[in-house]
Parts: C-alpha cells; sequence; structure tokens
C-alpha cells in the first residue's frame, strides 16, 4: 500500500461514498432550502433598510445604522448559538433550521444594505437634479432614475458578499440541522473514514458553482454603461 | 553572523540538559479526549481538561515511563484524526461495536457501557421503547447513540437530533426541544447529579457494551503494552477507586473496572488476539 493509495483509501473510498452518498443528498436539499431562504430574505430586506435610509429621516437612519453594525460585527455563529440556545430562557423556541436562517439573513441584510447604500450615495448629485428639473417628484426620481443605476453598479459585490454568507449555511450543523457539513461529519464518525467529507465538498461545488456562474452572468448582463 | 553564533550557542546549551536527563527518551504519546463529556473528560476551572479519563491515561502514561499529551477536540473528528496518524491512540471512552472492531484494534474494556435515557424532570418516565415511539431524541453527534436512534427511527418514528457536545444534547431535553436525550449511562447520571431539570431514566436493556481504548489497526504491539498496564490497574485496584471518584459508587466484582478478560482486545470481537496475557505489573 503506497502513499496514494492510502490516500485513496481514506478520502475516495467508493464503498464508504455509496454508503453514505444518500445523508449527504439529503444535506444538499436541506443546505438549498436554507441558502435560499438566506438569499431571499437578507438581499430584498437590506434593499428596503437602504431606500428607507435614503428617506433620510434621522432617528430612524439611526436605528438602521445601529442595527446594521451590530450584525456586521457580531460573529454568525455566536449569533445562531445565541438564537437557539439564549432566547428559549425567554421563552422564545425554535427550531435549528429557523435560528439558521434568521441569524444569517440578519448578517446578510447587514452587508446588504451596506452595500445598497454605497450604490445610491455614488449616484452623482446631477442625476438628482436633472430629474427634479424635469419635473418629477422625489419618490419617482428615486425609484426610477437613482435606485436602478445603484444597485446595477453594486452587483459585483453584492454578488461575492451574498456567496460568502451563504456558504455559512454550514454552522447550522452546530443546532442540530443535518446539512451537508452535518451530514458529512456524521458519516465520517461512523464510518471511521474521511470520504464523506470529499463528498460534502463536492456537494458544495455542486451547490455554490452554478450561484458563482449566476452572479457572473448577471454581472455582465446588468453591467453598468459609463 | 556573531548574533546567529550566539544565539545557536545559547539554544544548544539550553537543549543540553534535556538529552543528558533522558538519553534515547520517546516521545511523548499523543492522545485526544472530547473534552465535553463530564466526567469522562470535561473543561477545568484552571484551564485545560479534568476527568476520569485525564486521571486514568496520565496513570497509564505514568507507569509506562512516557509523557502524555491529551489534546481535546469534538468526538465525531477523533477517529479519522487518529487514522491519519495524529494520536497514538484516543483517550475518549470509545463504545467498541463490531463495526468498529473491524477497522480499528481495542483494549479490552475498562468500563461497561449501557445505553441509557435521560428526560426532563416531571416528565413521566419511560418503561419501554414502545413510550418512545413518535418522540424526538438528542444526542451527541457520530456516537453509538445517534446509531441506535438512526437504525430504529423507521420502527419507532423517532426524529433525531444530533448536537456537536452532550451538554447541547442536555440542553435540548431541558428546553422542550427533544422528549429526551440517549448516551451512556455514566454520563446520565452525572448529567442529572449537575442539572436539576434532568432526570436519568430508561437503560435499555441488552445494551452492555466495551468502553475501551482504540488504536490504529497497525499498533498493535502499542495496544497490548496499554492493555497489559490496564490490567495491572485493575489488579491494584486503581481504576476502582477512580471510579468511586468520578461516578459515585464503588464498583462490584461483575463490573469492568476489576473484571479481566482473556487475551488482547475485546473478547469475540474482530481484532482479539487469544495469547494469554502476562502484564509485569510491578
Amino acid at each position: 500500500m503506497n502513499g496514494w493509495d492510502r490516500f485513496a483509501d481514506s478520502f475516495l473510498n467508493a464503498r464508504v461514498a455509496a454508503q453514505y452518498a444518500p445523508k449527504i443528498i439529503e444535506g444538499l436539499w436541506l443546505t438549498l432550502a436554507l441558502a435560499g431562504c438566506i438569499i431571499v430574505t437578507g438581499v430584498l430586506v437590506g434593499l428596503v433598510l437602504a431606500v428607507i435610509r435614503a428617506l433620510g429621516v434621522r432617528p430612524v437612519n439611526w436605528l438602521i445604522i445601529f442595527a446594521v453594525d451590530l450584525f456586521r460585527a457580531l460573529p454568525p455563529l455566536v449569533i445562531i448559538v445565541l438564537l437557539y440556545f439564549g432566547l428559549p430562557a425567554a421563552g422564545i423556541s425554535m427550531s435549528g433550521f429557523v435560528a439558521a436562517w434568521l441569524a444569517l439573513s440578519l448578517v446578510l441584510m447587514a452587508f446588504a444594505e451596506e452595500i445598497f447604500w454605497a450604490g445610491i450615495t455614488a449616484i452623482p448629485t446631477g442625476q438628482w437634479e436633472a430629474s427634479r428639473s424635469l419635473g418629477l417628484g422625489f419618490l419617482v426620481t428615486f425609484g426610477l432614475v437613482v435606485l436602478p443605476q445603484a444597485v446595477r453598479m453594486v452587483i459585483p459585490p453584492l454578488v461575492n458578499r451574498t456567496i460568502a454568507i451563504t456558504k455559512g449555511t454550514a454552522l447550522a450543523s452546530v443546532v442540530a440541522v443535518p446539512e451537508i457539513l452535518g451530514a458529512a461529519q456524521a458519516g465520517v464518525s461512523f464510518s471511521f473514514n474521511p470520504t464523506p467529507l470529499t463528498l460534502g465538498a463536492v456537494a458544495y461545488l455542486i451547490l455554490f458553482l452554478p450561484v458563482v456562474i449566476a452572479g457572473r452572468w448577471v454581472e455582465q448582463h446588468y453591467r453598468a454603461r459609463r | 553572523m556573531r548574533r546567529l553564533l550566539l544565539a545557536a550557542a545559547l539554544a544548544a546549551a539550553a537543549a543540553t540538559p534535556a538529552f543528558a536527563q533522558a538519553p534515547a527518551a520517546q516521545p511523548p504519546l499523543r492522545c485526544a479526549v472530547d473534552g465535553t463529556f463530564a466526567p469522562h473528560a470535561f473543561p477545568s476551572l484552571q484551564g485545560g481538561v479534568q476527568g476520569f479519563q485525564i486521571d486514568l491515561f496520565r496513570e497509564v502514561a505514568r507507569r509506562m515511563g512516557r509523557e502524555i499529551v491529551i489534546d481535546s477536540a469534538s468526538f465525531s473528528g477523533l477517529i479519522p484524526a487518529m487514522n491519519a496518524g495524529r494520536y497514538d491512540f484516543l483517550c475518549a471512552p470509545t463504545t467498541v461495536t463490531p463495526e468498529r472492531a473491524a477497522s480499528l484494534l481495542f483494549t479490552e474494556g475498562y468500563l461497561w457501557t449501557e445505553l441509557q435515557f435521560g428526560i426532563r424532570r416531571g416528565t413521566p418516565p419511560i418503561r419501554s421503547e414502545e413510550d418512545l415511539r413518535g418522540k424526538t431524541i438528542s444526542v451527541n453527534k457520530g456516537t453509538p447513540y445517534e446509531q441506535w436512534v438512526t437504525r430504529n427511527a423507521e420502527r419507532l418514528n423517532l426524529t433525531l437530533l444530533a448536537f456537536d457536545t452532550q451538554p447541547d444534547a442536555v440542553q435540548a431535553v431541558i428546553q422542550g426541544r427533544a422528549y429526551a436525550n440517549l448516551s451512556g449511562n455514566t454520563v446520565v447520571r452525572y448529567s442529572a447529579s449537575r442539572t436539576q431539570q434532568y432526570v436519568a431514566d430508561f437503560v435499555l436493556p441488552g445494551t452492555r457494551l466495551h468502553w475501551g481504548t482504540p488504536f490504529r489497526q497497525d499498533s498493535g504491539a502499542l495496544r497490548n503494552q496499554v492493555e497489559d498496564v490496564l490490567t495491572c490497574m485493575k489488579r491494584d485496584g486503581f481504576i476502582a477507586r477512580l471510579s468511586e471518584r468520578w461516578f459515585g459508587n464503588r464498583p462490584g466484582p461483575d463490573q469492568a473496572e476489576v473484571m479481566e478478560f482473556p487475551g488482547y482486545g475485546p473478547p469475540g470481537l474482530p481484532g482479539h488476539d487469544a495469547t494469554p496475557q502476562n502484564p509485569r505489573c510491578n
């Protein structure tokens, strides 16, 4: 048994792979559902907050900035554990799936809001002035002139951040959600062989490569024309 | 350059006494525990880990005349790490199952383990497996307890909640997320002594298994060496005293703390070596 054989037996063991593949595939569906929920909620709520912030109501903006800074500062794992193990003491009990979804959505919301806000503030004042001088109201100007340009501009950083945070679904294994990583780890300790982790890595590639490619397509398609 | 030479000279001077002390010293033994498995291994206030396993294997190493380094990590990662050569053996109490004995070498058990349920105080006691029908069971991930739930999930319509640590699994019962927690008897009883809200309950019949020390397949010599030392510790009552100290009751004659099993390894399982034991106890 040379080095390669030992490596292959450890990480590419067909017998173990066949045995635990169904578990990993179940985990893949779960991760897919969780990731979908996080992306939709996080990005949408982030956009809504950025729009509210653009209205410029001071006390509301302070609240938004506080929330955004809080969730950009806290590690996602800490938020998940606090929601799952901490809140029941206050009488609010949620499943591991909901805790992971809520925590990662809050983090993505904070980063997305900040990215959209950067886009909105980067639109030259001339665009505002030109639109208002044509007699368009504030809301119409914001909704039809400023926001579309802003969103287009920030697609690349937004896609990046979304992918980075969505990979945090692996943290849900800590609160007993049998997603890809959780299923892989259980497989490893039953079989005493790390092949399920290899399967897990493949599952993540299957899940995220299309997301990365789709992100690239969106960037190309909606590129801001300068 | 001069500074380099000086540093080299200092380093050499610092290193010499160590060489002088122990001629041809063997490298320290490396092992690992799951440090969240009270009372076997759990964090101590001074930092590091304490517990039955720590005291046991420090003594084993002392009798072998070796240093020992005990790492702490999540149980589900321990066996792969040992197979990768990171540890010589595991100090974690490892349940010997036929499946595991096929791919690892074990010493004979130094404790019996039985599968036992813990429930929230006020829940009616579990009298049979039937009482579990349709319920949610919390376990520590990657353990025989998780496997028991997985295997019986269809028959009893069980829902599994698998956590990285045993304390999290106990919390799940206390918070009402799970109806019961399944673990080893020593651990369930200890958790119950520490947590008002959690009581030790139903013991699964016919689940008495060896708790032994796992080695890689190629470590037969080291396995036999460690088993010899463990046998001596059974004879002079060291393990029994340790058991009384950590688990609170003195083991009877039918307990693995004092029983000697023929040959090396748990009898009747793969990896058992029928050579009669002949430990030289001092």
